[in-house]
């Protein structure tokens, strides 16, 4: 069935049509969860939150882009307003308002890349890092990330390097690992 | 190849490795969760998610009837008769019911009158307008309501069944938070406890996504249960630190105590 007549089936309450709409797009929408998230929990609310919302908006869903694109741009807005909560709870816990921007510490005190990384990319700016997950770890195109943010193509591009020059600087001290 | 090269080739690499979901997806667990949470929620048809901008007559008639109604107070209120009926309420469920969106005659309100003057008049009206008239009468007769959930329902007769919902689920929750907080203290959650915290957390999300967390008190009690239930469920009280936290939560937020009192105040 193509998108639109899946779309077609839904709204006529066909529950078949639902589980193939969401077969078709729970994995790719599970594993941003997951990437974005860095926990399991947080990764099925978010999923389930995700294809609750599409269904109940499916009514108003445009046929002016794919319906790929459409999902994912209702997951990253329930990741990014999910993970600003725990963050706002986190920082309730401990004290603190906002999340330092990215981590830049020593290799003495830090010796861990894989540690390190994790917080460089924990610590970059929210556009900065949502991009930089949904294009260099898990391979969606600029175009389909400019559609799910809601930005231009080359603003997606232009975000992507800045993270990356970020994270550069924060992961100085592996330079040996990348450069030789 | 350049430094540049090698390293984005690097971070792609490594990047790769970071909260690496795992190869197979729970498709089961979260389409029953999906489908069950669909299946208690009423299906919201496109012309109530548009609302007064689908049909641009009716917003202009309900601004027009909510601007008598502000008429009527400033001028009761100039001439030192406040009416006891809150006018703006009363303009704008007369102007939601004009839209057709209150039960017709005869449906069942869910908010009985207690004694008021106008009762039969009202008996025929919408849920919202006899909420509003037994609010004002509750009022005038120096009466507070009863719990918190009265309350909500008081105010806004058109929201019961969230209002209904809402009741079922923080008796829920309040019997999780009885079982957690009279845990020992060395106690770690067994998994059909944390199951049952994730659930209500869920639960707790979605009706603070929806009309039911429109009332700021409401909402501010729903956050606090939030609150530590993400705490039951991300920290489950494995270790020394984490119970501590769990209990400082619960002591600080006094959650056990608004749910059973009905109080939604910090």
């Amino acid at each position: 069935m193509t998108d639109h007549e899946i779309i077609a089936a839904v709204l006529r309450g066909d529950v078949r049509a639902e589980r193939e709409l969401y077969d078709a797009h729970v994995d790719r929408v599970y594993r941003l969860a997951w990437r974005m998230a860095g926990d399991e929990t947080l990764a099925r609310d978010f999923t389930q939150d995700t294809f609750i919302r599409a269904f109940e908006r499916l009514a108003d869903f445009r046929a002016d882009s794919a319906l790929a694109t459409w999902l994912h741009s209702i997951a990253v807005s329930v990741i990014l307003n999910g993970l600003k909560k725990v963050r706002r709870i986190h920082g309730r816990e401990i004290g603190g308002d906002e999340l330092p921007d990215v981590m830049v510490g020593t290799r003495e005190s830090e010796p861990d890349l894989k540690h390190r990384m994790r917080a460089a990319i924990a610590g970059l700016p929210e556009g900065y890092r949502t991009v930089f997950v949904m294009h260099d770890v898990e391979g969606f195109t600029h175009e389909e990330i400019g559609a799910a943010l809601g930005i231009q193509s080359g603003t997606s591009k232009a975000q992507l390097s800045r993270a990356r020059a970020k994270l550069r600087v924060a992961l100085s001290d592996f330079a040996g690992e990348w450069a030789s | 190849m350049s430094n540049d090269d090698r390293f984005e080739a690097f971070l792609e690499r490594e990047a790769q490795r970071l909260n690496e979901p795992p190869a197979e997806v729970p498709r089961e667990a979260m389409w029953e969760a999906i489908a069950a949470v669909r299946a208690a929620r009423p299906i919201p048809s496109a012309r109530s998610r548009r609302g007064l901008l689908a049909t641009p007559w009716i917003g202009m008639a309900a601004m027009l009837v909510l601007g008598l109604g502000i008429g009527r107070y400033l001028l009761a209120r100039e001439m030192g008769t406040v009416p006891a009926v809150d006018s703006l309420a009363v303009a704008a469920s007369e102007a939601l019911g004009a839209r057709g969106e209150t039960p017709a005659s005869g449906a069942p309100s869910g908010f009985p009158l207690r004694g008021t003057s106008d009762a039969p008049a009202a008996s025929a009206a919408s849920p919202r307008l006899e909420a509003v008239r037994l609010s004002s009468s509750m009022r005038s007769a120096g009466r507070a309501p009863a719990t918190t959930l009265d309350a909500f329902a008081q105010r806004d007769g058109s929201s019961a069944t969230y209002s209904a919902a809402s009741q079922q689920h923080l008796t829920r929750a309040e019997a999780l938070v009885a079982v957690v907080s009279t845990m020992p203290a060395d106690a770690a959650l067994d998994s059909l406890t944390g199951r049952w915290a994730r659930d209500i957390l869920t639960n707790t999300r979605l009706l603070l996504d929806s009309p039911a967390g429109d009332d700021p008190m409401r909402r501010r009690l729903l956050e606090d249960l939030e609150t530590v239930l993400v705490q039951l469920v991300q920290r489950s009280g494995r270790t020394a630190e984490d119970r501590a936290m769990i209990d400082r939560t619960l002591q600080k937020t006094q959650i056990l105590t608004r749910l059973r009192s009905g109080t939604t105040g910090t």
